[in-house]
């Protein structure tokens, strides 16, 4: 349970592959949109990514594929035919959002041109996701994942804190998984939200470009303000806390920001009141931050032998702003997980039974149940049909591999 | 024209997450109405009015001063009873409140969303904390570091044989993003229908959703995913290679054998690049520690953009780990103008990157510096709920409006 009905017929159309696209509109489809996910005759490469179910790899049952496509129909489509780019040419007519990720060479080379599409449909949003922007030096540039968070400023700073004091000279990184690109998903979602308010009082749709640099960028605001206003640069050593942070203990980490008095209080009440604590060094605010390399070894001491759960359990309690750093297993069978609903349960024709996180927020609308995602060309007779294409014509289609 | 225009934000946020979701807002040309208090405004924390020395090792500027760029001040006293009307009455004029407080705060101001929507019916408010409204960890304080932490992303992030990496200030800006997002598909509804909802958002799920293949690993699978630096599960290369220079550094990813092959002329046609141990997608993958041995003896001796440039001719994703200066210098950034300012009350510029959007025809953006703290208090309660002159006067003497 984890749709809601937040839009009554807004018809979405997507082009568009792996994270960024595919989770922008997973995030409209949990709000009711209707989305049709188009993909080239050989599947979205999310389908070969997994994890599998006992690592059987199938293309229906990617759990990648099957957590961002959640909700939406699918249909097969040769784009680099004539008769491909006429089908979604047609299905652009009565849409009202279109998202599509393609590069500017791949629109040169299928002669579709975006301008065009809002022209023929005055009322259609379309967005375009690309790395480096629709415009300037860079927007022929190629990009992935790791390049936009590098280039956007936040890679440049990972890690601070315990891994940095570790291992001060190794290559900067980037967060695990997909992190980046699911961010400029959500990026683009909001884009395509402002885009769809302008519509309400226009009735007039536009281009939105939705390029991943300009949300990496935007999570860089911070050192951003800081050299341009102030010509302070930020660095790994600056980042990284003055105390807390990434604290080991028995069975993992714990994270620990004590930004205040009142929360630092609240710690040394954790550690219960050690003699340390009361030097006066520790007192004032500025003279710990001073004195942090000496608080953390008090810190990593006193947690070397507690278990990430009593730590977190009660230091919180206390008031103390900390967190475990869950593991999955942590986060699949978290009992305040549960109280929430955070992990829902759905059966999925292909791929069997899938326990996958809701998105973080819960409207006090009535919670619908999710629709599986798409098997590769599930709706294809039922979208085409749709256009007017007879059963004969639809078998054709398939034969001649345009679907 | 924008996006927003005549849309009312009654703004309860404070500190990163809270104050970026109204700084997207304001961007889309929202009225954003801060509502602020003398008794609670110096709070400490990242992005509050008041800096903190723990946090910035006495760095004396704060995020405070970007991110409540294009937003309105008003002070008022929640704990005098006529300067909680006076927020009833700005509610009752608004689409949205927004807030995120420690779950209960708001209830217990007497602000709840069932008090709220009592003189605003149809209202939206969205509200955002560590761990949600409701649940057994609900009362739990966290900035970004923690909430990423339980999210579970940070777990994932960092060197192979190291500890999991902290995440900072961008984890705000994805959970105040999602709070956005939620507040304007609420306001969608309201405009069409008139019907209100409320929000219940909690950063550590918004940040974990970013999660979700690993999570369904676990239940398949029973594994634990854990850390591969900048592992990728099909590209090789795939890293941050050392460039000439002091942290200087060069993201690269090949993911086709066509980005090889213009790998491989950009690079002069090397011979160790036709050793049959990178042959083809899979060899070149697992036999990526040597793949990056090489790369790193390519790229250490040259420059970053150099790097960049001519990679890029050859059709392979190349590009510069920036810090801020290669940031606000860089050359494609700057030939778009994405670098903004704004003039501040005294006179000086505030230079901040712009809207994370091209709308082409309803461009976003914002024209005014951050408020000092109730500077349009009298603008506003005059403007919005007829005050008088002599009646703000008298609420002031009150300190109602304080």
């Amino acid at each position: 349970m984890a749709r809601y009905p937040m839009f009554d017929g807004l018809k979405v159309v997507e082009v568009a592959s792996m994270v960024t696209g595919p989770y922008a509109t997973k995030l409209l489809a949990e709000f009711s949109a209707d989305v049709i996910k188009v993909e080239p005759p050989d599947g979205d490469p999310s389908r070969r990514h997994g994890p599998f179910r006992d690592d059987k790899p199938s293309i229906n049952g990617s759990g990648l594929f099957v957590y961002l496509n959640t909700n939406k129909k699918g249909m097969t489509l040769d784009l680099e035919t004539a008769t491909g780019k006429t089908i979604l040419i047609e299905l652009l007519a009565d849409a009202d959002v279109f998202v599509i990720d393609l590069s500017l060479e791949q629109l040169e080379r299928i002669e579709l041109s975006l301008h065009d599409l809002v022209e023929s449909n005055p009322g259609l949003v379309v967005g375009s996701i690309t790395p480096f922007g629709l415009e300037g030096p860079y927007s022929r540039y190629k990009g992935h994942d790791l390049n936009l968070y590098q280039t956007g400023g936040d890679g440049w700073l990972l890690p601070s804190g315990l891994a940095h004091e570790l291992f001060p000279d190794r290559e900067p990184l980037k967060p695990g998984g997909h992190v980046g690109d699911y961010y400029a998903g959500l990026n683009a979602a909001v884009g395509i939200m402002g885009a769809l308010h302008s519509r309400q009082t226009s009735d007039r749709g536009q281009l939105v470009d939705l390029n991943k640099l300009d949300a990496h960028v935007s999570l860089s605001r911070e050192h951003i303000m800081w050299f341009a206003n102030q010509g302070l640069l930020e660095t790994r050593e600056t980042r990284s806390f003055a105390f807390g942070g990434c604290i080991p203990c028995r069975d993992g980490f714990v994270e620990i920001v004590c930004l205040s008095d009142g929360q630092f209080d609240s710690l040394i009440e954790l550690l219960g009141s050690p003699e340390w604590a009361k030097q006066e060094k520790f007192r004032d605010i500025n003279t710990r931050a001073e004195h942090g390399a000496e608080v953390n070894q008090h810190l990593k001491e006193w947690a070397q032998d507690r278990s990430r759960h009593e730590i977190y359990d009660e230091g919180r309690a206390l008031g103390v702003p900390i967190g475990i750093f869950s593991r999955p297993g942590d986060i699949v069978n978290s009992e305040h997980g549960k109280a929430r609903g955070y992990m829902v349960n759905a059966e999925h024709p292909s791929a069997g039974e899938v326990t996958y996180p809701r998105q973080g927020f819960i409207f006090d609308d009535k919670a619908l149940v999710d629709d599986p995602a798409p098997d590769l060309g599930q709706d294809n007779f039922e979208i085409l049909s749709g256009l007017g294409y007879t059963r004969e014509e639809i078998v054709k289609l398939w034969q001649f591999k345009i679907t | 024209m924008k996006p927003l225009d005549g849309i009312v934000v009654c703004d309860f946020t404070w500190a990163g997450v809270g104050a970026y979701s109204t700084f997207l807002l304001a961007m889309l040309g929202a009225s954003v109405i801060k509502i602020e208090s003398r008794t609670t405004a110096q709070v400490a924390g990242g992005s509050g009015r008041k800096s903190n020395p723990v946090r910035r090792r006495g760095v004396t500027v704060s995020l405070f001063e970007e991110l409540n760029a294009g937003k309105k001040s008003v002070s008022l006293n929640l704990k005098n009873p006529r300067g909680k009307e006076l927020i009833l009455g700005l509610v009752g004029q608004s689409n949205l409140v927004i807030e995120n407080f420690r779950p209960g705060v708001m209830k217990r101001l007497g602000l709840s969303y069932d008090e709220l929507i009592k003189v605003r019916p149809g209202l939206v408010m969205v509200s955002m904390s560590t761990s949600g409204a409701f649940g057994p960890e609900s009362h739990g304080a966290g900035y970004a570091p923690v909430f990423a932490a339980l999210s579970g992303a940070s777990w994932l992030t960092g060197y192979q044989e190291g500890p999991p990496v902290e995440l900072r200030f961008p984890v705000d800006m994805v959970s105040g993003t999602m709070g956005t997002l939620s507040a304007l598909v609420g306001l969608h509804r309201q405009r069409t229908t008139g019907q209100g909802t409320c929000v219940d958002l909690a950063n550590r799920e918004t940040f974990g959703a970013f999660i979700g293949d690993a999570l369904i690993d676990f239940g398949w699978n029973g594994r634990e995913q854990g850390r591969v630096g900048n592992e990728n599960w099909r590209m090789a290369p795939h890293n941050c290679y050392p460039a000439n220079g002091d942290n200087e550094w060069v993201a690269i990813a090949v993911e086709t054998d066509e980005e090889w092959s213009g790998l491989r002329q950009a690079l002069g046609e090397p011979a160790w690049m036709d050793d049959p141990g990178f042959g083809d997608r899979y060899l070149r993958w697992k036999n990526r520690d040597l793949l990056d041995d090489r790369m790193t003896e390519w790229t250490r001796t040259r420059d970053p953009q150099e790097i960049m440039r001519v990679l890029q001719q050859h059709g392979v994703a190349a590009t510069p780990s920036y810090s801020a200066m290669g940031l606000v210098t860089d050359h494609h950034l700057n030939s778009l103008a994405k670098f903004r300012g704004l003039t501040k009350r005294d006179g000086s510029s505030w230079i901040y990157f712009g809207p994370p959007w091209t709308l082409t025809e309803t461009p976003a953006g914002i024209s005014k510096p951050s408020p000092e703290l109730g500077e349009h208090s009298r603008e506003i309660l005059t403007s919005r709920l007829g005050l008088s002159d002599s009646e703000f006067q008298q609420l002031v003497a009150e300190q109602a409006i304080y």
